[in-house]
This record gives C-alpha cells, sequence and structure tokens, in this order.
C-alpha cells in the first residue's frame, strides 16, 4: 500500500470517526424505520399479532381504492396551496414593515408576532377551538357585535368552513417563522443595492419588487419548500381540533393513516400509506428543486 | 445530474424520515420475536402464577386510565395500599386510555410493557389482545379463586373470548341523562318517565328561553353514545340483544326513528345550534354553568358534575332516557374497562393479587366512595358515604327492568369509526336514521365476515 492510499484511508477514517455518531442514529432512528415502514406495507397485521400475513400490493389497492384517502389528500393539496401562500406572505408583509426604521418598538413587535410560533400545536389547537366555538368563541361575538353577524358560522362543524377554519389556525403558527426568516434575508441585503436603486429614481414599491425581492429569491424558495413538505406532514392541528370530521371533510393523509394503524390496528395498511405519501412528499420537493434550479439557472 | 440526483434523493429521505418514523421499526421485529416467544406465553398462560414463584410478590408496573380526579386519587391510593401490604412498589403509569391503546402492544411485545394494566373490553380492543397472546389467561385462577362469585356476570363475560378469561371489568357506568335540578324546579319539571314526556319539557325550557338539551359531537365518540341512548330507548334492551347476538340487523324502523327523534332535538332547537362544532370539554363546561338544563352522557362524570367546587353539586340529577310511551325503559350500561395481566409479564402473580385487592370487601367501599359502580357483588351500599347524584344513578340502576348495552365498547373499531362519522352526517341532517342504521349494518357485516366480531349472547 502507498503512502498516499495509507494517508487517503487514514484521512477518512478520521472523517467517519467524526460522522460515524450522527451516521448511527441517523440509521437507527431514520433509515431502518423507513425499510420497516416499506416491508410491513405488504403485510396484513394488527400490530399485536405473532402473525404477519404477506398479501403483497393488497394494502394499496384498497388505499386508491377507498375514497376517504382521495378526499384526504385533496385537503393536503388545499391545505398545501394555501399554507405556502398565507403565511409566507403574511411573514414577508410583516418583516418588510419591522425593517423599516421609522417603525417604533421593532423589537416588541419582533417578539409579539414571532410568539405563536413557540406556542405548542397542542395550545394552539385548544385556543383555536375556543375562537372559534360557535356558542361562546370570540370571533362569532365579534363578528355579531359589528353588525356582521351574518357571517358567524359553526366554524369546525361545517363541511364547507372547517378547513378555512383549520387553515386559518395553522397559518397563525407559521408566519412568525417567515417573518424571522425574511428579516434576516433582509438584514443581509447589500444597501447599495438600494442607494442605486433610489439614486435611479425608483420609488420603495419599485425597489422591493425590482431590487429587495429578486435578491430574497432563494429565501422565499427555503420558506416555500419549508411549507410544502410542512403541509403534507399537517397532523396535530387537524387531530387536535376536529379528527379529521365532520364526517371526514377535514380529513389528512395523516391523520388518515394515524387511524388507520393506531385506532383500527391495521398497521399495513397504515405503513402502506405512510409510504404513498413519502413517495408523495419526494415526488414534490424533486419537481420543486427542479422548477427553482431552472429559474435561478435563467 | 449526480448532485441534483444525490438531492433529490436526500429530499426524499427526508420526507420519509419525517413521515414514516412513528412506525418503529420494533414494532415488525417484535412481532417476530414474539412469534418465537409465543410458546412461552402459552406456557405461561397455562400455568397460575408466572415465573415469580407462588406466594412472591413482587415490584410491578400498573398502566391505568384514570387521568382526573377523584379516579386518579382512587387508583393512587389503591396502588400504595397494595405496595405497603407486600413491602413491594407498584409503578403506577398514568395515561389517557387513547394513549395507553396505541401504545400496549409496542410496549408487551418489546418486552417494556407494564405487569397489569387497564384495557378497553369488546372484540376490537381487548379481543385484540386475546387472540395475540398479549393478555393473561385468568380462567383457571378465577375459578379456583372464586371470582365468578366476585364479579358481576358481565364483568367477566364481557372479557371472555373463546371461553377463556383475559381480564375482568373494573366498573359499572351506565349513560342517561344529567339534569339542573335548580332549572327543573324553576319550571316545575319532573324526571320524565316516557320519551313524550321528555320531549315536553324540551319544549318548556326552550318555551322560558332555556337550552334544553346539550348536544356536542365535535370529538365523534359523544355520538356513540347518543345513538346507544336513542336506538335503546326506541328499539328496547330485547331488540337492541338481538341485533348483537346477530339475530336481528341495525337497520330497522325502530332503530331507525330512534335516531330520528335524536336529530329532531337539533330541528326543534332543543339543542345549541352547532352540535357539530361542540367539543365535548366545552359542553361539560357549559353543564356545569347552569346553561343547558340536560346533558345525555355517561355516569363517569358523576364525580365531576357532583362535585360541590367543580360541578353542580346536589344540584345535578340523572335519569334514563325514557322509551316512548307503551314501551318499556331500560337503561344503558357497559363496562368503564377491564384490568388485564401481561402475558409476558415474569410477576403474573403480584398482578393477579392487585387485581384482587382492587375489589376486595375494603377497597370496594373506596370505589363507591370515589363516585365508582365497580363490577362485583360484595357491596354493601347502605354503610357507604356516597354523593346524592351518586346515590341517584345507583337508584336508577337498581330500578332499571332491564339493561341495556353501551353499543360502541362492544363494537369493532371500524364500526365505531362508520358511527363517528354518520352521527355527524345525521346531526348535520345530511342522513336519515335509516340511512345510518344501514351503513352500521355493513360495517358490521365486513367486520364479521374478516372474524373481528363474534355475536354477542346475553
Amino acid at each position: 500500500m502507498t503512502v498516499k492510499r495509507r494517508r487517503a484511508i487514514g484521512k477518512w477514517c478520521k472523517a467517519m470517526l467524526f460522522v460515524a455518531p450522527a451516521l448511527i442514529c441517523y440509521i437507527v432512528f431514520a433509515i431502518i424505520p423507513i425499510i420497516n415502514t416499506i416491508e410491513l406495507s405488504f403485510y396484513k397485521w394488527d400490530g399485536a399479532s405473532p402473525i404477519m400475513e404477506y398479501v403483497g400490493l393488497a394494502n394499496y389497492k384498497e388505499i386508491f381504492a377507498n375514497p376517504i384517502f382521495w378526499k384526504a389528500l385533496s385537503h393536503n393539496l388545499f391545505w398545501i396551496t394555501f399554507t405556502i401562500m398565507i403565511p409566507t406572505i403574511f411573514g414577508i408583509i410583516l418583516a418588510v414593515m419591522l425593517s423599516q426604521r421609522f417603525v417604533r418598538f421593532r423589537l416588541l413587535f419582533r417578539v409579539v408576532f414571532y410568539m405563536p410560533a413557540i406556542v405548542s400545536m397542542v395550545a394552539v389547537s385548544v385556543i383555536w377551538n375556543w375562537i372559534l366555538n360557535p356558542e361562546f368563541g370570540i370571533l362569532n361575538r365579534i363578528l355579531k357585535t359589528i353588525g356582521l353577524g351574518v357571517f358567524a358560522a359553526d366554524w369546525l362543524g361545517n363541511e364547507k368552513t372547517v378547513m378555512f377554519a383549520l387553515l386559518i389556525a395553522g397559518s397563525w403558527v407559521h408566519y412568525g417563522f417567515c417573518m424571522v426568516i425574511t428579516l434576516a434575508a433582509l438584514s443581509g441585503v447589500d444597501a447599495s443595492y438600494m442607494e442605486v436603486a433610489k439614486l435611479e429614481g425608483a420609488n420603495p414599491v419599485q425597489t422591493f419588487v425590482y431590487v429587495t425581492m429578486p435578491l430574497l429569491k432563494n429565501t422565499f424558495t427555503l420558506l416555500a419548500l419549508n411549507s410544502l413538505i410542512g403541509s403534507f406532514k399537517v397532523f396535530e392541528i387537524v387531530y387536535m381540533m376536529t379528527k379529521g370530521g365532520p364526517y371526514n371533510s377535514s380529513e389528512v393523509i395523516s391523520t388518515y393513516m394515524y387511524r388507520t394503524a393506531f385506532t383500527n390496528s391495521e398497521f399495513g395498511l397504515g405503513s402502506a400509506i405512510a409510504t404513498v405519501l413519502s413517495v408523495l412528499i419526494a415526488i414534490c420537493s424533486a419537481i420543486y428543486m427542479k422548477v427553482s434550479e431552472r429559474e435561478v439557472d435563467a | 445530474m449526480k448532485k441534483r440526483f444525490t438531492t433529490i434523493a436526500a429530499l426524499g429521505l427526508a420526507a420519509m424520515v419525517s413521515l414514516t418514523g412513528c412506525m418503529n421499526s420494533t414494532v415488525q421485529k417484535n412481532a417476530e420475536e414474539s412469534n418465537k416467544s409465543e410458546e412461552a406465553g402459552q406456557e405461561n398462560s397455562q400455568g397460575s402464577s408466572g415465573s415469580e414463584g407462588e406466594g412472591t410478590y413482587t415490584d410491578i408496573i400498573l398502566w391505568d386510565g384514570m387521568t382526573d380526579g377523584d379516579g386518579n386519587v382512587l387508583m393512587q391510593e389503591l396502588a400504595d395500599g397494595f405496595a405497603a401490604e407486600h413491602g413491594i412498589k407498584v409503578e403506577r403509569v398514568v395515561m389517557k386510555m387513547e394513549d395507553l391503546r396505541t401504545t400496549i402492544k409496542a410496549a408487551i411485545n418489546s418486552g417494556e410493557g407494564p405487569d397489569v394494566f387497564s384495557y378497553e373490553i369488546g372484540a376490537g380492543y381487548l379481543g385484540v389482545l386475546a387472540k395475540s397472546g398479549l393478555a393473561y389467561d385468568l380462567t383457571d385462577y378465577a375459578k379456583d379463586n372464586g371470582w365468578y362469585d366476585l364479579f358481576m356476570d358481565n364483568a367477566l363475560s364481557s372479557c371472555t373470548f373463546d371461553e377463556k378469561l383475559y381480564g375482568v371489568g373494573n366498573e359499572l357506568e351506565a349513560l342517561g341523562v344529567f339534569y339542573n335540578k335548580s332549572t327543573f324546579e324553576k319550571y316545575d319539571l319532573k324526571e320524565p318517565e316516557t320519551y313524550e314526556e321528555f320531549e315536553e319539557i324540551c319544549k318548556t325550557l326552550k318555551e322560558k328561553g332555556e337550552t334544553p338539551i346539550m348536544v356536542d359531537d365535535l370529538d365523534q365518540w359523544p355520538g356513540y353514545h347518543y345513538e346507544s341512548l336513542w336506538t335503546n330507548a326506541f328499539a328496547g334492551c330485547d331488540t337492541m340483544n338481538d341485533i348483537l347476538a346477530l339475530k336481528a340487523e341495525f337497520n330497522q324502523e325502530s332503530t331507525a326513528e330512534g335516531l330520528d327523534h335524536l336529530y329532531e332535538i337539533v330541528t326543534n332547537g332543543w339543542t345549541i345550534d352547532s352540535p357539530n362544532a361542540m367539543a365535548h370539554d366545552d359542553a361539560r363546561k357549559m353543564f356545569m354553568s347552569g346553561k343547558v338544563a340536560m346533558y345525555p352522557t355517561g355516569t363517569w362524570e358523576v364525580s365531576t358534575f357532583g362535585s360541590k367546587e367543580e360541578g353542580l353539586g346536589d344540584d345535578c340529577g340523572f335519569f334514563f332516557l325514557p322509551a316512548p310511551e307503551g314501551r318499556e325503559t331500560s337503561g344503558v350500561f357497559g363496562l368503564g374497562g377491564s384490568f388485564v395481566v401481561n402475558a409476558k409479564s415474569d410477576k403474573t402473580f403480584t398482578a393477579i393479587k392487585f387485581i384482587e385487592y382492587m375489589f376486595n370487601q375494603e377497597n370496594v367501599q373506596k370505589w363507591y366512595e370515589a363516585s365508582y359502580m365497580p363490577a362485583t357483588t360484595n357491596a354493601d351500599i347502605d354503610s357507604y358515604e356516597i354523593s346524592s347524584l351518586f346515590m341517584d344513578w345507583a337508584d336508577s340502576a337498581l330500578n332499571s327492568p332491564k339493561q341495556g348495552n353501551n353499543l360502541d365498547v362492544l363494537m369493532p373499531t371500524k364500526v365505531n369509526e362508520a358511527t363517528g362519522n354518520y352521527i355527524q352526517e345525521l346531526l348535520a341532517g345530511k342522513k336519515t336514521g335509516m340511512e345510518c342504521m344501514e351503513d352500521k349494518q355493513s360495517a358490521l357485516e365486513a367486520e364479521t365476515a374478516d372474524g373481528n366480531y363474534e355475536a354477542i349472547e346475553k
């Protein structure tokens, strides 16, 4: 073995020494469970029995034949569409406003606006359940007080309003994160670009649209991607607030998966749903990355 | 290209990590391991005291679902009492029943489970554990130690699968209507004896500007109980027993009529505007604060509703939902759950003795005084200090000529899932009573065909 090769191996071993702890954790807690979940999706198993019956693709066939799956998937897509837009746009607007020098008590506002992001989802669900309560919820009361009682609704009990109600609660948690990330990105923008734009006669809106926004493109990509993946995973808020009801009107894939596996004790079917969901996320992420890469190249 | 592939692969992997982590690998592995240890488990089930030896008390772990109020205090007292009596430790882990249900199988399979635990009865719950060899077979011990005399028939029959006993029912519960006595007295109303009288009460209260009755179903499970109450009141206990014994079907006129009357409560404006949007906890608070006159739910609420600090105290009354004129009223009863011994535990002797201890003469009194009615025959109620509300429900129970069934604890989970959905649809006016009952019958037939439900003979 040459000295060069020995050195290379030594270098590799050293590198592996540092990587090993994280790698082992990743293999034990991520890779193996993933492989097991995929394997489990080909079995019929109640989670308790020592016998697991191999059923091939039957679990997948059952999923695709079940209208609740498609309903849940459509709710996920709805959720994705709006949770990418609402918190991101709201977060950006707040960040731009709070980055202006003329705004007083900026730190206080930043803290206040960010606070929902650190509240646990369970607490958020309880708070929004109260806000949206049909009998004593503050939202309906405000609407009635200001003469808009016609818009008061049983937000969580009506199939037409339930997804919007959940969406508002879900967005409320997320916009603070978007705001902080955008604020950080804004602080990194070179001030000379703004000065040049100003010298060229651009007004503040033009400066934001034509100078700031393109510079923040990577930040927007990060926020959107984060929202995209997070949206597919949406679970706690739906489960805590409606359990997917009324009559599956707010069912999302993760609540469907949870109920299938842990309530109905169909672990094989639940694993198949998890696998399908994972593939969907991977496809969405890949498409998104490809599109954004193309835009960067252009 | 390679970089792009790596990025995509990493993304995919990250997505799968985020989504599949909950499907713990140990689950499958444990299933395989349990396959190997099945023989050992069966061997264990044949014996009477496990590997610790007859008469040897050891530290045990107890998981139970008594998370609130007096029930929590009672269980702690029982655990501490047993530990002190035998000089051992009883490590108690308290969690909501839903959490217990989702973790127990993996816990037992991994060898990390409790020695004794509370669990829901019925084929879809305890039946699954029994079939899988995770619940200890108590048949021989029960026969040899007089359990068939100590416990009420249904406390044992509900935990019996393939003629083997896998647990004991813990406490008797009933579904009925709690009411605010002050509101009733204010309008000179009395407990109804027929459904028509019940409707009259609702009508009167509505006219007086009160909200007569709470119907909440955001959480879905209260819907199971509404169904049991109204179908039992209209179809009667015998018909419901025939359905459970698979001698009759759910989709018949009388059961559908019951559900249609439940919906009439909504259309007549006798309840809140949006039952499907009201959470159970909020509904309880509304009842306890006197904003609603009646609340149909289970007697597990007796200690809370009858509490002077938190609930209505002596102002709270209870009656069974009456049947229509000319039909027989029967209460809707069920067991709160069961105590089960882990078949893979090596401390089964102590675990069984702990169950026995909880229901001895002295401790049965503690159950009553905490407003729970243990499913045993050794109680001397007259000598106990019990609340007026508890006495009210105990009276109703003792005077009930027949005992109807709380359906959800006897039905497989998939049937309950269907129920959760169609009761919400019923309350929203999307389905009729008959359509709901047809859904239930289809779900039950499918589960019966899959072997997840067997006829229950009463």
